[in-house]
């Protein structure tokens, strides 16, 4: 059972009102244990339903990644979330969970926070050539070189 | 070049060369690049390379509040807008406790069902064009363009829809609606028949498709495949049955499966899921009640108490599930949209490795991407 | 009983000239009325109305031609300039050189050549090398990749047509065409040779690069193929190229299996006409009908099934021949 593999992993574990949330059981774990977490889902035969970040920094002073994995069939989602100081790196879980490769890609553009041991962290939706994070809560557009004072 | 899903290279060739298929490529269907290391016409491996039609939805959303953001998510993949748009007000009622009228259930679900259908309809012709089939493209537009009028009458728009609101929907329905949905369905049957004599009886086209982009079985665990392409695997999964969002509980229909995983039975299922469409929808017709189509008492103040929630429905392309992320506040603190189409893109260097470029075309064509949605 | 129209003529090289206007004046209307003629067509079969301009939409086709003619001539900056501007001629050249051979009417001809086949065969080889440089000479690798795909294709798909046109010559033990139409008097060589005719119609429908055997320009993979470069009036002469391969294609199907002009009650011209037609109307349902194969299934079709099923068809025609 998941359940039983994740208690090891992560004891904080909090069961959510499915009706009115959307998922299942939320877990906090701390980013290093990610990846033995990505392997006991994927021995359960659990996917990745999506990463996504939060940009927490003004709150708690950390970014908050959010790993969600479900079950075809029955659903059955688990929440990870996993703070990291803002100028920490988390650990990829790209090698177990390929999903994982632009998910974190689209974080890293997105937020700038960085993953170690992906194959190939780089830009995915932003050009490559962009500076700055887009969904930092003070982010601010970068003037763009290309773009002339009369276009809208 | 990502280098974990190169095929092995015959020793004797040396010559290989990049075809960029993209920005701007008749089949990529939007702004979209893959680039392909080829090796003659065998793909060596594929990386797509996306972002061209990103317009930041996710950061609208942090700047604007839940009722501004109400037309953007019809936006985010526009062959399903409705669906989207539908969705994205059920995630808010949810999260916020808002019942819904009976009668704005009924109607929801008929529109749901007319754009599956539609954004079926629209694959199935793109994608026989891929293969180089002219004439079922314009078959399939004809039969579009009839539910574009009918949820025009209703909605006043053709594609991006903006036609629910939290509580229900913004107009009314009324006879003439019921009655030009109900024939549609009668003579969309008979049409079905048509274009499964038409296409899946043809030589070439099994051809083309049978054994062509299949999906390794181990595949679907690792880059969350949903939607048809999931079904066309063997995976009985649909959201509208496992989870069933707004009234879907309630109507009768199967969840059509195949178990090869190729580009034919993705056809095979999706044409299938426009008839189990046409089923829900007969019984939405004939079950429609009277009532209220928009909840009389809706909060003024669109606020979901805070934390976090997902609500996931069932695109044509798979699903679809925001993350809305409250703070208490008007604006939502954080709103991920996880679309079908970015997590199918993601396993193409996976399915491509190894095929011909006249494969990757008709596979590109078989997922049924649409770019927006990969972008948002 | 048959005149030579360059006989006619005292000066050859006057009767040369003649020939050849009044070939390319037929071919160019010819492509003209065959483009309004697919339009109106796809039109019919998709359910739509088709062009709509003039009078049942002729003068789409001519505001067409003007738009082609009017248009800028782009030449990419890394093309092989040569290559780039003589391959369409080059496409187009064959067919115009090979258009007088056919016996229209059993009184005039413009030539009466003993050898025409082998002629006509060998000339109409040359296109492959028009449509290769066009995509040599581009400098693009979707055009390459359409040259390439064409190449092979022209030439796998050449060998079933060749094996497919010997019987013809066996039985009549004459490669003259107008030699060949005047044998199918009492009957013609589709009653004998039907297997035959299905290779020739299959086998010159991948030859002139037409649906579903267009993988060297496939829109959906390589966006236009060897034209992809190509602009205004070239890019019209690949255009025209395949229309008049269209009709030539269809021509000798008409001399060697439907009787060239030979039927009842009408003219002799207007017969022969009749049934290249309604060979062109085939080919363009063909085209709007069936998705396009892919290159490696149609290599093998062409030599797993056809080049095998003609050699068999020309064994059997031996033996009957030897036989009675």
């Amino acid at each position: 059972m998941i359940a039983d593999k994740l208690s090891l992993l992560v004891p904080d574990a909090t069961e959510v009102q499915y009706d009115a949330r959307g998922f299942h059981i939320q877990y906090t774990a701390s980013a290093d244990t990610l990846p033995q977490i990505a392997d006991a889902f994927l021995s359960e035969n659990f996917h990745l339903e999506m990463i996504t970040c939060q940009d927490r920094r003004e709150n708690d002073n950390a970014f908050r990644l959010i790993y969600q994995f479900n079950q075809y069939g029955t659903p059955q989602r688990h929440v990870i979330l996993a703070d990291i100081a803002p100028d920490a790196t988390a650990p990829s879980i790209a090698a177990t969970f390929p999903a994982a490769d632009w998910y974190e890609r689209e974080i890293f553009d997105m937020y700038g926070v960085s993953f170690d041991g992906h194959p190939d962290l780089k830009r995915i939706l932003m050009e490559e050539d962009y500076f700055g994070h887009p969904l930092l809560k003070d982010f601010v557009d970068p003037p763009n070189p290309y773009r002339s004072e009369d276009d809208a | 070049m990502n280098s974990r899903y190169e095929v092995e290279q015959d020793p004797k060739s040396r010559d290989t060369y990049y075809l960029n298929m993209g920005p701007q490529h008749p089949s990529t269907h939007g702004v979209m690049r893959i680039k392909l290391h080829l090796d003659g016409e065998r793909i060596i491996s594929a990386e797509p390379i996306i972002g061209y039609g990103h317009r930041a939805h996710e950061k609208m959303a942090e700047n604007r509040d839940y009722i501004q953001f109400l037309p953007n998510p019809s936006r985010v993949d526009y062959l399903g807008g409705m669906i989207y748009n539908i969705g994205y007000c059920q995630a808010v009622e949810r999260a916020m406790n808002i019942e819904v009228p009976e009668r704005a259930e009924y109607i929801r679900i008929i529109c749901n069902e007319l754009n599956r259908i539609s954004s079926h309809l629209l694959w199935l012709g793109t994608f026989l064009m891929d293969l180089g089939a002219f004439t079922p493209f314009l078959y399939a537009f004809d039969d579009r363009e009839k539910i574009l009028d009918i949820l025009d009458r209703i909605t006043g728009s053709r594609l991006t829809y903006c036609y629910a609101r939290f509580g229900g929907v913004i107009l009314d329905i009324d006879d003439v609606f019921l009655d030009n949905v109900s024939n549609f369905c009668t003579y969309f049957v008979e049409r079905l028949k048509e274009y499964e004599k038409l296409v899946i009886g043809n030589v070439i086209f099994r051809e083309r498709t049978i054994g062509v982009g299949i999906f390794a079985p181990d595949l679907a665990q690792k880059y969350a495949i949903t939607g048809p392409c999931l079904r066309a695997m063997g995976h009985v999964h649909d959201v509208r049955k496992d989870e069933p969002y707004g009234i879907y509980d309630r109507f009768d229909f199967d969840v059509p499966t195949q178990t090869e995983g190729d580009c034919f039975a993705r056809t095979l299922v999706r044409v299938e899921e426009m008839r189990q469409s046409i089923r829900i929808i007969e019984q939405a017709v004939s079950d429609m009640p009277d009532g209220l189509f928009l909840a009389a008492r809706v909060p003024k103040r669109i606020r979901p108490p805070e934390g976090d929630y997902y609500f996931c429905v069932e695109s044509p392309r798979g699903n679809f599930g925001m993350y809305i992320a409250s703070d208490g506040s008007d604006i939502p603190f954080r709103l991920k949209l996880r679309t079908p189409s970015f997590s199918h893109i993601s396993a193409m260097p996976a399915v491509m490795a190894g095929t011909m470029l006249a494969d990757a075309v008709a596979i590109l064509g078989s997922i049924d991407i649409v770019v927006p949605e990969i972008d948002r | 009983m048959k005149t030579d129209i360059i006989q006619l003529f005292e000066n050859p090289y006057l009767a040369l000239g003649v020939t050849i206007a009044v070939i390319m004046a037929y071919l160019s209307v010819n492509a003209i009325m065959l483009i309004w003629l697919e339009r109106k067509l796809s039109a019919r079969i998709q359910r739509r109305i088709g062009p709509q301009r003039g009078p049942f939409g002729l003068m789409q086709q001519i505001f067409d031609m003007g738009k082609l003619l009017s248009k800028e001539l782009l030449t990419p900056e890394h093309a092989n300039k040569l290559l780039y501007v003589i391959a369409p001629i080059l496409v187009f050249a064959p067919v115009v050189a090979l258009s007088s051979l056919f016996p229209i009417t059993s009184t005039y001809i413009f030539h009466d050549f003993n050898i025409a086949i082998v002629l006509i065969l060998a000339i109409s080889g040359i296109n492959v090398i028009g449509i290769f440089l066009a995509g040599w000479g581009s400098n693009n690798k979707y055009a390459l990749l359409g040259a390439v795909r064409s190449v092979a294709q022209n030439i796998s798909y050449e060998i079933p047509l060749i094996l497919s046109v010997i019987p013809i010559v066996m039985i009549t033990r004459t490669m003259s065409l107008y030699d060949i139409t005047l044998a199918q008097e009492t009957y013609p060589f589709i009653l004998v040779q039907p297997i035959a005719l299905i290779i020739f119609i299959i086998s010159a429908t991948a030859e002139t690069n037409r649906a579903p055997f267009d993988i060297p320009e496939a829109e959906s993979e390589l966006v236009a193929g060897f034209h992809t470069e190509y602009s205004g009036m070239r890019f019209g002469l690949f255009f025209f190229a395949e229309y008049s391969n269209m009709i030539f294609a269809c021509a000798l199907a008409t001399v060697l299996f439907l009787g060239g002009w030979h039927g009842p009650f009408l003219p002799d011209a207007v017969w022969f006409f009749i049934k290249v037609y309604a060979l062109i109307v085939l080919m363009m349902w063909f085209r709007w009908t069936f998705p396009r194969l892919r290159f490696d299934q149609l290599m093998k079709f062409a030599w797993v099934v056809l080049v095998p099923l003609s050699l068999i068809n020309l064994l059997i025609t031996t033996l009957v021949l030897k036989i009675v």
